[in-house]
């Protein structure tokens, strides 16, 4: 920001946009960051990086075109496909949600940027980092859960439940949560096999109150207004 | 074997009761699963020859497939089997019925199988109505006395609003299943008003007070025996579908693009069947459908067609209405049968067969038969209960639909099926009361294409055009039918990748003649069970209509069937067949070729 430079109700609203919270990016080196600020505020989406995914990517999300999505559920299986090596989509990252009259919502995690997950997590790994059992992978930007330090608490699971999407489950028989988005590693599954683009992955900017919403509610509101 | 749950959840609603038997893997690779596997069950499973369908003893089957829930594009057809209570012999006593059989697109059987079931079987009848809830291992009867009566959608709602927020999966009836309507189906609402319709399935859960089946399934570990073959050929398959040439039109259109193509071929059932080409076919076909009224598309379990389509069309209150369609049997048999031109009307209707649970194939062709009927004066308007019912008048073809499934006064007769119509009319009308075995022909009109006489002829279901219209493409459904497999993919999935593909599943080597052999065990299977039914040859032949009935317009005009064309087309069938030609049954010899010394011992003792 130049001197003189007086900021008006859209420069405002921007920069919460590519507002990042404290507790998400500590340690973020400074470059990234820059890297970072210009990707989100730019018009093109980041598109994942070309350097084999080396250098720390701006931290990006997957979103649904609700208009687009015909709940073929190709993108459960592919994620349980990638993250878990199987082809039950049951043990998916994601979850579609179908109602009627006919709207098709997947669910799945928006890795809210102030991720009340890890918020929630009471099992610090590292004291001097501050990172939890949960935790947001530097590289990729997905959510990781170290499975020997998490306790099995739930608790990210009941805030997930309550104010966000609840795409967080509890594996009974593992006792531990599952559900957070991983990105792939950089290319997320969802996204490449989507056969009519409905997923794409975007530049990190909405708050996850805004994004990660009760899928039940998204489809009852699309139907309700969609067949009107 | 691998890709099966080797499970059969066994249901007696009667004492309400379920238990888990194994199903064993000689089954498995004989009858393959989904429609095979059903048939099979209903084979062994049913009362004595001569119980009615509608008996609390007689099964219901539901069966999934080997490939049904891998991620192989189209894998998502459940097969639901019962003795059906809408057809039977000409010749032969009312308990007698032929074989009622959906093929029912969607997540239904994907989430049976991911419950760890490759059967569902149900027998008996609930003292009062009841919904089935599946859940893993858990299997609840559930009270649904106050769903009763409700239409499909707001019975949906209700029995959802008492489950988990969780995706079940679910099958249900309407009104016209509780009241035991023949032409009644099951409805599974994703992804959009699938029906399970010919021959009266409706009619059968009805009959055992079972109002709905909820599936959810999380628990089933899930392995190909190869994983690696199976990555690689899976991919392939999506890649072969890509690769379709009509994959892009069966997207944007839907398979009503078959209504204009197969009216300009001259081959689609239009007024009662009379003729080949409709005129108006552009009013009700694919391209004003999606330029007019398509909002959105609709696609079953890893499918990238998503060929189901969603209609946005205002009632008479003027309020927005979602109607799954129009597929091709609607544009073809509640249009271009009907004689309408007037598609939101057709769509109305359509949407009344989703919430009442009704045949919309086999309702299109009553519609237009008491039209024919109104028409010649041989119907009054009275006994048509002052519908108004004629050719093109959606409005009466609504009130008319609401009146047949109420099933008062004379328009509840004629509305029990087509056969029953002819025969309360009479006259004259049985040569076009279009119907073979009982069942309503539907879609395709046979004189401009006598294939037609072995599709309709020649189905274990009756007058339906999609089983195939020779030995091999019958056999190739069979199978394709059985693995689980949608029909339209079997364009892009050939009998080599699919061999493939089941044996990387299964891990057993399987090979095309393997699976030609097992369609071929299925298909003589499916035709002793009519043999012991009392199905006789006469039952295979076609109303008078295609055979005398000259096309009057379009590119075939003057096409027509004779009745020696007929007579030698079968003739040549039953021989390549190794059947009977005076019983058009299996002989004995063919049956013990394909391992049915079973049923070749119920015939003999028939």
């Amino acid at each position: 920001m130049h001197d003189g430079f007086v900021p008006g109700a859209e420069d405002l609203a921007l920069a919460h946009l590519s507002r990042t919270t404290r507790r998400a990016f500590l340690g973020r080196a400074a470059a990234a960051a820059g890297l970072w600020v210009v990707c989100s505020l730019g018009p093109t989406p980041a598109r994942g990086s070309k350097d084999g995914g080396k250098a720390p990517q701006p931290p990006t999300v997957v979103v649904v075109d609700l208009k687009k999505c015909v709940g073929c559920r190709i993108c459960e299986v592919e994620c349980a496909r990638k993250n878990y090596k199987t082809f039950n989509p049951r043990l998916a990252n994601l979850q579609v949600i179908h109602v009627v009259p006919p709207a098709s919502v997947p669910n799945h995690c928006y890795l809210c940027k102030d991720a009340p997950c890890v918020a929630e997590c009471p099992v610090f790994i590292e004291a001097a980092t501050g990172k939890r059992a949960l935790y947001r992978d530097p590289q990729h930007g997905g959510l990781k859960l170290d499975n020997v330090a998490c306790t099995g608490c739930w608790k990210c699971v009941d805030v997930c439940q309550k104010e966000r999407s609840g795409i967080l489950r509890k594996n009974l028989r593992s006792k531990r949560p599952e559900g957070f988005c991983t990105l792939c590693d950089g290319e997320p599954s969802c996204v490449k096999y989507c056969p009519n683009d409905a997923m794409a992955r975007v530049p990190q900017s909405f708050d996850g109150r805004h994004l990660a919403r009760n899928p039940y509610l998204i489809a009852d509101e699309l139907a309700s207004v969609w067949y009107r | 074997m691998n890709g099966i749950c080797g499970r059969i959840l066994e249901v007696d609603l009667t004492r309400r009761k379920h238990r888990v038997r194994p199903l064993e893997d000689a089954v498995a690779r004989a009858y393959l699963g989904g429609r095979g596997l059903a048939g099979r069950l209903l084979w062994e499973g049913s009362p004595p020859p001569g119980t009615p369908a509608l008996a609390p003893d007689a099964p219901l089957v539901f069966a999934t497939g080997p490939l049904t829930g891998f991620p192989v594009p189209g894998a998502s057809r459940t097969a639901i089997a019962a003795k059906s209570p809408a057809t039977g012999p000409r010749s032969g006593g009312a308990a007698a019925g032929g074989l009622a059989l959906g093929l029912m697109p969607g997540h239904f059987a994907v989430e049976l199988k991911y419950a760890g079931y490759d059967a569902l079987v149900i027998r008996g009848k609930a003292a009062e109505p009841v919904s089935l809830v599946i859940r893993d291992e858990e299997v609840e009867f559930r009270p649904s006395r106050h769903l009763w009566g409700r239409e499909v959608s707001e019975a949906e709602k209700a029995l959802r609003s008492e489950l988990p927020k969780e995706p079940f999966q679910t099958v249900l009836i309407g009104p016209a299943g509780e009241r035991l309507h023949p032409l009644a189906s099951a409805v599974h609402n994703y992804p959009c008003a699938s029906h399970a319709g010919r021959g009266g399935l409706g009619a059968v859960l009805g009959s055992k007070n079972l109002k709905a089946v909820a599936v959810r399934g999380t628990l089933h570990p899930f392995e190909p025996a190869d994983h690696k073959a199976f990555e690689e050929l899976g991919r392939r398959a999506s890649k072969a579908l890509e690769g379709w040439n009509h994959f892009e039109t069966w997207r944007r259109w839907g398979t009503a693009a078959l209504a204009e193509g197969g009216s300009d071929a001259g081959l689609l059932a239009t007024r009662n069947f009379r003729e080949g080409t409709f005129p108006a076919v552009a009013r009700v076909g694919s391209v004003r459908a999606e330029a007019a009224f398509w909002i959105r598309s609709e696609a079953c379990f890893y499918c990238p067609l998503h060929c189901r389509k969603v209609a946005l069309v205002r009632n008479r209150k003027g309020d927005g209405v979602a109607v799954a369609g129009p597929e091709l049997e609607t544009s073809a048999m509640l249009g271009a049968n009907c004689g309408a031109e007037d598609l939101a009307g057709v769509l109305l209707v359509k949407r009344r067969c989703d919430e009442l649970g009704l045949d919309p194939a086999s309702l299109g062709n009553l519609l237009g038969f008491l039209m024919e009927a109104g028409e010649k004066r041989l119907a009054l308007p009275s006994e048509l209960g002052n519908t108004g019912l004629a050719w093109g008048k959606t409005e009466a073809m609504l009130a008319a639909t609401d009146g047949m499934v109420k099933g008062e006064g004379r328009l509840g007769q004629l509305g029990q099926g087509v056969r029953a119509a002819a025969k309360l009319l009479g006259g004259g009308s049985d040569a076009w009361a279009m119907e073979v075995k009982g069942l309503e022909m539907d879609t395709y009109n046979p004189p401009a294409l006598p294939a037609m006489v072995i599709a309709f002829g020649t189905s274990p279901l009756g007058g339906a055009h999609e089983t195939g219209h020779s030995r091999e493409v019958q056999d190739q459904r069979a199978v394709s039918d059985s693995l689980g497999l949608c029909r339209y993919h079997t364009y892009a999935i050939g009998p080599e990748l699919q061999a493939a593909l089941l044996q990387a599943v299964t891990g057993e080597k399987r090979t095309v003649q393997d699976l030609v052999a097992a369609g071929e065990r299925i298909w003589n299977l499916e035709r002793g069970f009519l043999a012991r039914e009392g199905f006789g040859p006469e039952d295979d032949r076609l109303p008078r209509r295609s055979k005398a009935d000259a096309l009057t317009v379009g590119p075939r005009a003057g096409a027509v069937l004779t009745a020696a064309a007929e007579a030698e087309a079968l003739a040549g069938y039953y021989g390549a067949r190794g059947w009977d030609p005076k019983r058009a049954a299996p002989l004995p010899a063919t049956l013990q070729r394909l391992g049915l010394a079973d049923v070749a011992d119920a015939l003999k003792a028939g």
